[in-house]
């Protein structure tokens, strides 16, 4: 043990230097795709896990986002195409977090992955698959109310962009069966409508469907799970129909698979398991000899199972089928009479022996061999059978209680006999014979005596039998079947006349015939003794199956026999190893809920009456229409999802499909770092039982509205009620369903703002629609959200501020009901045609095992542990976490925190950076100057989706004879990684200069082409897209005549263009490593550190003399970290540490430059010469202020304070009150600020606790407007109320009255809910007075050349998505310059503004792409058009003296510039123009598109 | 084991017929019941509105007499008796000296563990399905029924612990496994007035009617109930709403023992079914049950 243990440590003390430049980000929603491709970008390898078949989180299935009612898609899909692509992040679905070992640099991350059963280098994504799968699901992505198949795509625009099988593991209908048959397949076919198809399946193993569709046990049934429901699908009966419908519909005879071969095998017995095993083994190529006793095929079939069950033409004719594969028969041969064994062995190079149990065992009574009247029952049936024997006696006793008791009860019944009795030990429960036949016979007027055996024959004078003499039986003990042992009674004895006695107890082999030679080893019950795998006899190359070998069973299970000899048989003749992988498959048994499954009835099996039985032997069940089959087959609850019907594998043209792979992998990975964004769980609905959801159909989900709403939803947008599919005139929305309730103390911050969004766009959807948001507070506290909701207000979404205790129905109309009470305090009863609830944002469903396998912490919730002040860190080093994960939150604080994670972890493993990144190398590239155009096409089919449409060879033709092109071909998946190969080639092969394919999109597709030709030596430049899907077959779909035309339009005008393409040049820009950050608070401060700490030199420059900003007046945080402590250890740190270097005292001159050359000159307040420093970027963390209030005596009366100002006497210890009024709202939330300043409600709560935990008898009321503890600070606000802490509501437009009296303040404030004026007295103010910006702010912004919003906050690039960027390159933005913020999301803006600079400053040099514009001095005058339409300010107009003359010009700035081309259409004299869209190239398109060639 | 049985002056009284369906159905079941020997009242009504001490000292003083006949279960049908007993339960448990101060005005030692349970939560569980399975005769094929929680069983649900208290199931688990469709409607646990039933009974008229309608509303034929009070003013005063209301409802009221009696072959007569004021027979024989 202590040897181990210094082991041990040594290794960790090397593993402690050891830093892996990889990271995992878990989750691949908005936060896991930010920090995977800032960490990418910055030279970590990403591996990005998610857990379901694509990622993209929640934000792919939203609809809108707020404020700016963008799509959510749209702004989302452009990234999941960047990660996509990105060749270092590599993306890992399905996957389960299993474990994390190792420390902080160097992890080792294990993972369980669910296969995905195809090959995604194969998958193109086509959808071919999809439409052969006959199961339908439930999509998820579209929360149940759409369907998707087996085998899917979450949804069209998912990365990755392969198909996945949702399999569980096999049906339990396929577990009961011996043969293995796939039930679930042809079921599910036939539920589709696709018999033939159905059929397919069922013979694959199964080559008698009719007969066993007649009288198969049906251990499938007995599995079924929908009999734990109400009644099994009816299996056998489907697989009837199937017969029935192939003999009416002709079969299509059966192609061998194999060639012939000259091998012989014979079969002794042309029963189910000899007809199974030469059917396959003359598909194999063998010839095969049956050698039957009988006149005819079938054996048992024919000779003992009676034909009111099963008709003799349906066997001879699904029997005719194998002798027509040229499978031959001697009839009537007796083995060991007309021909001996050893004669067959000699002569056959294999034999299998299938002859079944012939023999009815004794019942051991006396007289039982010479009583006259007794019949063997297999004697009585074959008679019957195959010998037409039509009368026996008049009173019959059939003594046993199996199917061939049944049988032979049923047969003598329909003979000339008067009664007909079955005698049987045990009790009806105990009846090995179906119920279903017991039914029937009892129906048919045969009396079974249960509980009843016969003891002793009595017979006349002349020996024929008279009666039987029975004894009733008790159940006693269970004996080994675990039935309960039958026990004579004493004295019971009694007889039954009769003249008749069928046995039909059990039968055995008569294996007489193999002579002495070669005898096999046999059994105690004589059955033959065989190998379990192979069936091979003790005999070699003798094999053998069927009841002979387990002694009568039932036929599915000898024709699995037939089919396991058979194997072994074609091995052994092949001299292969006959037992090599061939051990049971372990399947796993799925498990299907069937929790809230309708109940549907099995539908019924039609019968002849019982008067039409008499006397005959008419076949007594009758088969279905195809109607009913497929109704039937509907009923099956697709247990494993998919059914291995295998209609995709034929589908698939890429071949990517592969059923058999491992059902799971374990991957390990090597990660320096970890960030943890596995998003929420939506509250389950379902808890709250009083709402209805899933009791009433018209009460549904915010996130089933979004998919409502979404013009790619189930409805496609159109808003329908569940109930009946009818638009609503009204729907309620329900708030804090889930939130700030007992159990769930906390707010989750964006369902206030996502319900205003649901009802704004609702009603864009319906304008007459009517919404009403029950609300407790309207929490609208993020940038521009109190505008937004001002916005519904004037659009007519009512709010009502009331928290509805329950959900009623209307059981007539399905309208839901709401009672509430409105603003006048009148109980109400409200009627909506829907009711949505705004389902709160739960931790995940088993978030602490996760946690728990993470190593990481909780808080008591249930979220990720962080802190206010280091609000990215886990409490295990190197895991960082963003978004609801940590706490509810939005999409935009997701993505800054998700930066901000990227940035510790960038920090982390700093030395390690670009280490595991890949990077591209090419081959030389060819000089094409002065070549003609050598143009090659690649039409593409992408499947059906163009291929189904139009004519893509008729394409490829056409363009071949196109000016310039030499070669033209079309692809069926131009973008596989074969055709990718083969574009490669043709380009070398046919010397071709230009490459245009014909396809999908270039949004996503032109990266990789480009590529290929690269590969090839040619500049990427020399390739063009011609758009023939998504601009032509998706739109034109109903008109393929037009869509062919349009598709050679598009070619000819690519073409073209392409005659005139040039090779260019991406530029190289370098990057200057050292930022500015300007603003040296709480935000600048950490920027500063995070970057320094990636060793980038920091310039931070600060206006006032001191470092720290508006923190230095903080002295409390709400969650308890001492932010004074917090502060002077990041002063310390910036000041001391040597790659930051701090301006105090100091703003900035001048700013000029861009992206990776930024040149600033400094302006010191002592007027001494500025400094001029370069850097390659810029991070805006300039603050803002509080207001000081100019209303309730602010400034007059210094007992009125704002709540800094109450902030600092509190925690000097100078603040004493008996009573304190706190005023929310001061300056915010008004018509001057339409905006939140976000921060008030928290800090009036912290300050109140404050002053309560050091005089509790203080009074301190709060007057507020809607009180937004958002997130976890929610619980504060309830504690506060415990603390007795007393908020009082006012309106707006009766703001609280304060007049000066006595030894305080009074003041009146009107409460809404009490409709009374209140008066409060009070010895001290407080005022929490707004968040405003700076006064210089708007100064900066234009030194900057960048916006700011109506309220002087700056504006950053998007409001969801890229909330640290600017629109300009290298410029970012973090902290109270933002918008009010916390200090917590302070410092995550701020870390995440380090994150995304990073991005920049990790790398020497940044690519410019080549298609931008460029300034032809010639033609270009100075005339300044183009700077002013310029969106990226990228273009200078510049003086310069020319021989003498002023001269004018412009220049553009390539790192500036998009080549969005507005400079080039604004020219009017062609002085600038966009490469790779010149005017000369858009001109031979239009050319060509008019002129045609 | 044997359970201790409080059947509370109801069962003794007007709710007979709860009291000798809810034997037959225990004996049927093999559960053992015993009554408490000597209890008294629970202190319903009449004592929680007057003394809160006597109101926790009544049910405390039955808990502690089952608890001295050595029952570790107590089953009480009543809602109005299983709150009281409950309540007085949860307030000993949690609010300090409480304890102390009962067993001295009781003079008697309250262990206060023996586990107070409604037969509704008797009947429900794996084990219990499995017994009522093999002991249905006659399914209650025909039977619509919405069953009537009231609003005590439920409430408040930190001290009855009872059920989903906004939308409870096991009535409507036990019902559904007779035989008979239960539905899905609104009244579940609606209150019906019980205590103003003698002073303001134009109220409970009222409330009722509501209930009533929510069951019409459904297609329900019969309504269920676990509570005398409930049953009390569902079936006395249906007619007398009738009038008033000038609509028709005709629903017999079932306690929920009588329902699992019939469909365990219990006679009419044996289940007290002949004592309702709506009499349930014409609906039963109907749907071919009795």
């Amino acid at each position: 043990m202590i040897h181990e243990n210094v082991l041990q440590e040594s290794a960790v003390s090397d593993q402690k230097t050891k830093k892996v430049g990889s990271a995992v980000v878990l989750g691949g929603g908005v936060g896991g795709m930010q920090a995977a491709l800032d960490l990418a970008e910055a030279g970590i390898k990403v591996y990005l896990v998610d857990k379901e078949s694509a990622i993209g989180g929640v934000m792919s299935q939203l609809d809108k986002t707020f404020p700016t009612n963008d799509c959510s898609m749209c702004i989302v899909s452009p990234r999941l195409v960047d990660v996509g692509r990105h060749l270092n992040i590599e993306t890992i679905c399905n996957a389960d977090l299993q474990k994390v070992e190792g420390r902080a640099g160097d992890f080792k991350v294990t993972f369980k992955q669910k296969t995905r059963y195809i090959d995604l280098e194969k998958c193109t994504g086509c959808g071919l698959c999809s439409e052969k799968c006959p199961i339908t699901k439930k999509s998820e992505f579209d929360m149940g109310m759409a369907q998707r198949k087996a085998i899917f795509r979450r949804y069209p625009q998912a990365v990755p962009s392969g198909f996945t099988i949702d399999k569980e593991g096999l049906s339990p209908c396929r577990f009961g069966c011996p043969l293995g048959v796939n039930a679930h397949g042809y079921v599910a076919l036939i539920a589709d409508g696709r018999f033939e198809e159905a059929l397919e399946v069922e013979k694959r193993r199964n080559p008698f469907p009719s007969i066993c569709g007649r009288i198969c046990p049906t251990p499938c049934e007995a599995e079924c799970r929908r009999g734990d429901l109400d009644q099994p699908v009816a299996i056998r009966q489907l697989k009837r129909f199937l017969g029935d419908w192939e003999r009416k519909n002709g079969r299509k005879p059966l192609e061998p698979t194999e060639d012939k071969k000259s091998e012989k095998v014979a079969v002794i017995g042309a029963g189910p398991a000899g007809l199974t095993l030469a059917r396959e083994l003359k598909l194999k190529g063998y010839n095969v000899t049956i050698f039957e006793a009988n006149p005819k095929a079938g054996g048992v079939l024919i000779s003992g199972i009676p034909p009111y069950r099963l008709p003799r033409d349906v066997i001879e004719w699904e029997i005719q089928e194998i002798f027509d594969l040229g499978v031959e028969l001697k009839a009537n041969a007796h083995v060991g009479k007309d021909i001996s064994f050893d004669q067959i062995k000699n002569d056959y190079d294999a034999v299998f022996v299938a002859t079944g149990t012939p023999r009815e065992r004794s019942m051991k009574l006396e007289g039982e061999d010479t009583i006259k009247g007794l019949y063997d029952c297999i004697q009585f049936l074959r008679e019957v059978n195959l010998e037409n024997c039509k009368s026996i006696g008049k009173k019959v006793i059939v003594v046993g209680g199996g199917n061939a008791a049944i049988d032979a009860a049923r047969t003598a019944q329909r003979l000339d006999t008067e009664n007909v009795t079955i005698v049987y030990c045990r009790s009806r429960r105990e009846m090995p014979a179906k119920p279903t036949e017991v039914r029937a016979t009892i129906e048919e007027g045969i009396e079974i005596k249960f509980l009843t055996n016969p003891v002793r024959l009595i017979a006349d004078e002349n020996n024929n039998l008279t009666g039987v003499e029975c004894v009733r039986m008790g159940l006693g003990e269970p004996d080994e079947s675990g039935r309960r042992r039958p026990v004579p009674i004493e004295g019971s004895e009694f007889i039954i006349e009769a003249d008749v006695l069928i046995p039909a107890i059990s039968q055995e082999p008569d294996l007489m015939f193999f002579g002495d030679k070669l005898q096999p080893k046999t059994t105690r019950v004589k059955t033959l003794v065989v190998d379990p795998v192979t069936l091979e006899t003790t005999v070699p190359g003798v094999f053998a199956g069927g009841d002979v070998v387990s002694s009568p069973a039932t036929v599915i299970e000898a024709i699995n026999a037939g089919l396991r000899a058979a194997e072994s048989i074609d091995r052994y003749l092949k001299k292969e190893d006959m037992h090599a992988g061939r051990e049971e498959a372990k399947w796993i048994r799925a498990e299907r809920d069937i929790d809230g499954e309708p109940i549907i009835p099995r539908h019924k099996i039609p019968e002849i009456s019982v008067e039409e039985r008499a006397g005959n032997f008419n076949e007594v069940e009758l088969g279905w229409d195809e109607e009913t089959a497929i109704a039937e087959a509907k009923r099956c609850l697709d247990c494993a999802a998919c059914c291995e019907c295998l209609m995709c594998l034929a589908a698939c043209e890429a071949m990517a499909i592969d059923h058999n792979m491992e059902r799971e992998d374990i991957i390990t990975l090597e990660a320096g770092a970890i960030i943890v964004a596995p998003g929420y769980e939506l509250f389950n609905a379902d808890n709250t039982k009083e709402l209805g959801y899933d009791r009433f159909p018209n009460v549904i989900t915010s996130l089933e509205l979004e998919r409502l709403l979404s013009a790619s939803g189930p409805t496609m947008g159109e808003i329908q009620r569940p109930s009946d599919g009818e638009h609503p005139k009204s729907i309620a929305f329900i708030q804090c369903v889930g939130s700030r309730t007992v159990e769930n103390n906390y707010c989750s911050s964006v369902c206030c703002m996502y319900a205003t969004k649901e009802a704004v766009i609702a009603k864009e959807h319906q304008p007459d629609l009517e919404c009403s948001i029950f609300y407790i507070d309207l929490r609208a506290y993020g940038k521009g959200f109190d505008e937004y909701y001002e916005r519904a207000k004037e659009h007519g979404v009512r709010y009502v501020r009331c928290r509805p205790s329950a959900i009623l129905q209307d059981q007539q109309t399905k309208d839901v009901i709401i009672r509430y009470v409105d603003d006048q305090g009148k109980q109400q009863e409200g009627r909506f045609s829907m009711a949505v609830l705004s389902c709160g944002l739960s931790p995940l469903d088993g978030v602490h095992e996760f946690a728990q396998r993470l190593g990481i912490e909780l808080n008591d919730l249930g979220f990720c542990k962080t802190s206010r002040i280091a609000p990215v860190d886990t409490t295990r080093e190197g895991i960082y976490t963003c978004g609801p994960f940590n706490e509810p939150k939005d999409i935009p604080e997701t993505v800054m925190q998700a930066s901000a994670a990227a940035a510790r972890a960038m920090s982390l493993l700093d030395e390690v950076k670009w280490t595991r990144t890949a990077k591209k190398e090419y081959p030389p590239e060819r000089d094409v100057t002065g070549e003609d155009p050598h143009i090659g096409v690649f039409v593409c089919h992408c499947g059906k989706n163009i291929g189904g449409v139009i004519d893509c060879k008729a394409v490829a033709e056409y363009a071949k004879g196109l000016n310039g092109v030499v070669y033209a071909t079309d692809k069926l998946y131009t973008c596989s990684q074969d055709s990718i190969a083969s574009i490669t080639e043709t380009v070398k092969e046919q010397n071709l200069n230009r490459v245009i394919v014909a396809a999908c999109t270039p949004r996503t597709h032109e990266p990789l082409f480009r590529d290929s030709i690269r590969e090839a030596g040619l500049n990427p430049y020399l390739f063009e897209f011609a758009n023939i899907r998504d601009q032509n077959t998706w739109v034109h779909q109903s008109e393929p005549q037009k869509a062919f035309e349009k598709a050679k339009d598009l070619v000819r005008m690519s073409v073209g263009k392409a005659r005139l393409l040039e090779p260019l040049y991406d530029g190289d820009l370098k990057i200057n490593k050292n930022a500015l950050v300007i603003g040296g608070g709480m935000s600048g401060m950490t920027a500063a550190l995070e970057l320094a700490s990636q060793r980038f030199p920091v310039y931070l420059i600060e206006r006032e003399k001191e470092l720290g900003g508006n923190m230095r007046r903080l002295h409390y945080l709400i969650d308890g970290d001492d932010p004074q402590k917090k502060l002077k250890e990041t002063v310390e740190k910036v000041q001391s540490h040597d790659k930051i270097k701090v301006y105090l005292d100091c703003q900035i001159e001048s700013l000029s430059g861009s992206l990776g050359n930024f040149e600033t000159t400094l302006k010191p307040h002592n007027g001494s010469e500025g400094e001029t420093i370069k850097h390659g970027v810029v991070v805006v963390t300039t603050g803002a202020q509080e207001l000081k209030p100019d209303e309730y005596f602010y400034g007059r009366d210094e007992r009125v304070l704002t709540q800094l100002e109450l902030e600092e006497k509190l925690a000097s210890g100078d603040f004493s009150a008996t009573s304190v009024v706190m005023i929310q709202c001061v300056g915010s939330r008004n018509e001057e600020r339409p905006y939140c300043s976000r921060v008030c409600c928290t800090n009036a709560i912290k300050n109140a606790l404050q002053i309560k935990e050091k005089s509790p008898d203080t009074n301190v009321y709060i007057l507020y407007r809607d009180v937004r503890t958002y997130g976890l600070r929610e619980s504060w606000y309830r504690h506060a109320r415990d603390k007795g802490v007393i908020f009082l509501r006012y309106d707006q437009d009766k703001k609280p009255e304060v007049t000066k009296g006595g030894d305080g303040f009074e003041i009146v404030v009107h409460d809404p809910i009490l409709h009374i004026d209140l008066k409060l007295t009070a010895d001290s103010l407080v005022l929490s007075a707004a968040i405003i910006a700076n006064d210089d702010a708007k100064d900066i912004a234009q030194l900057l050349k960048v916006p700011v919003n109506n309220d002087r906050f700056f504006l950053e690039a998007h409001m969801k998505l890229r909330p640290v960027d600017f629109a300009t390159d290298g410029v970012f933005l973090a902290g109270l310059a933002h918008s009010p913020k916390a200090v917590d999301e302070s410092i995550i803006q701020a870390l995440g503004a380090a994150g995304r600079a990073s991005t920049y400053l990790s790398k020497d040099s940044v690519t410019l792409p080549a298609a931008i514009s460029e300034v032809i001095d010639e033609n270009c005058d100075g005339c300044a058009y183009c700077i002013d339409p310029c969106p990226y300010n990228a273009i200078t107009l510049i003086e310069f003296i020319h021989k003498g003359d002023i001269k004018k010009t412009v220049e553009s700035d390539p790192s500036a510039c998009k080549g969005c081309g507005v400079c080039q259409a604004t020219c009017p004299k062609q002085g600038i123009k966009v490469n790779h869209f010149r005017l000369d190239q858009l001109g031979a398109m239009v050319e060509a598109l008019l002129l045609e060639e | 084991m044997k359970y201790a049985y409080y059947p509370g002056c109801s069962l003794h009284s007007t709710a007979s017929e709860y009291d000798i369906s809810f034997r037959s159905v225990c004996r049927m079941l093999h559960v053992a019941i015993e009554e408490i020997p000597k209890w008294a009242c629970c202190g319903s009504t009449p004592a929680h509105s007057t003394s809160h001490l006597m109101a926790l000292a009544l049910p405390g003083r039955v808990i502690s007499q089952a608890e001295e006949a050595k029952f570790q279960k107590i089953l009480v049908p009543c809602a109005s008796c299983f709150q009281r007993l409950k309540t007085a339960q949860y307030e000993v448990r949690n609010y300090s000296g409480l304890h102390e101060t009962l067993e001295q005005v009781l003079d008697r030692k309250l262990e206060n563990k023996a586990e107070v349970i409604h037969p509704l939560e008797l009947f429900i569980g794996e084990e219990m399905s499995n017994r009522i399975a093999d002991a249905v005769r006659k399914r209650l094929e025909g039977l619509k029924v919405c069953c009537y929680y009231g609003c005590l069983l439920t409430r408040p649900p930190k001290v009855m612990n009872f059920d989903e208290c906004e939308y409870p199931m096991s009535m409507d688990t036990i019902v559904s496994a007779l035989g008979a469709e239960t539905l899905d409607w609104n009244a579940k646990t609606s209150c019906c007035g019980a205590s103003l039933s003698l002073t303001k009974s134009d109220h409970v008229c009222k409330l009722i009617r509501d209930i009533f309608q929510e069951a019409k509303a459904v297609g329900a034929n019969a309504i269920a109930v676990a509570c005398p009070l409930c049953h009390s003013n569902l079936d006395t005063r249906q007619q007398e709403t009738e009038i008033i209301y000038k609509e028709k409802y005709g629903f017999p009221i079932f306690y929920f023992t009588q329902l699992m009696g019939l469909a365990f072959g219990e006679s009419i007569k044996a289940l007290g079914l002949k004592k309702h004021l709506v009499d349930p027979r014409p609906l039963l024989s109907e749907v071919g049950i009795a």
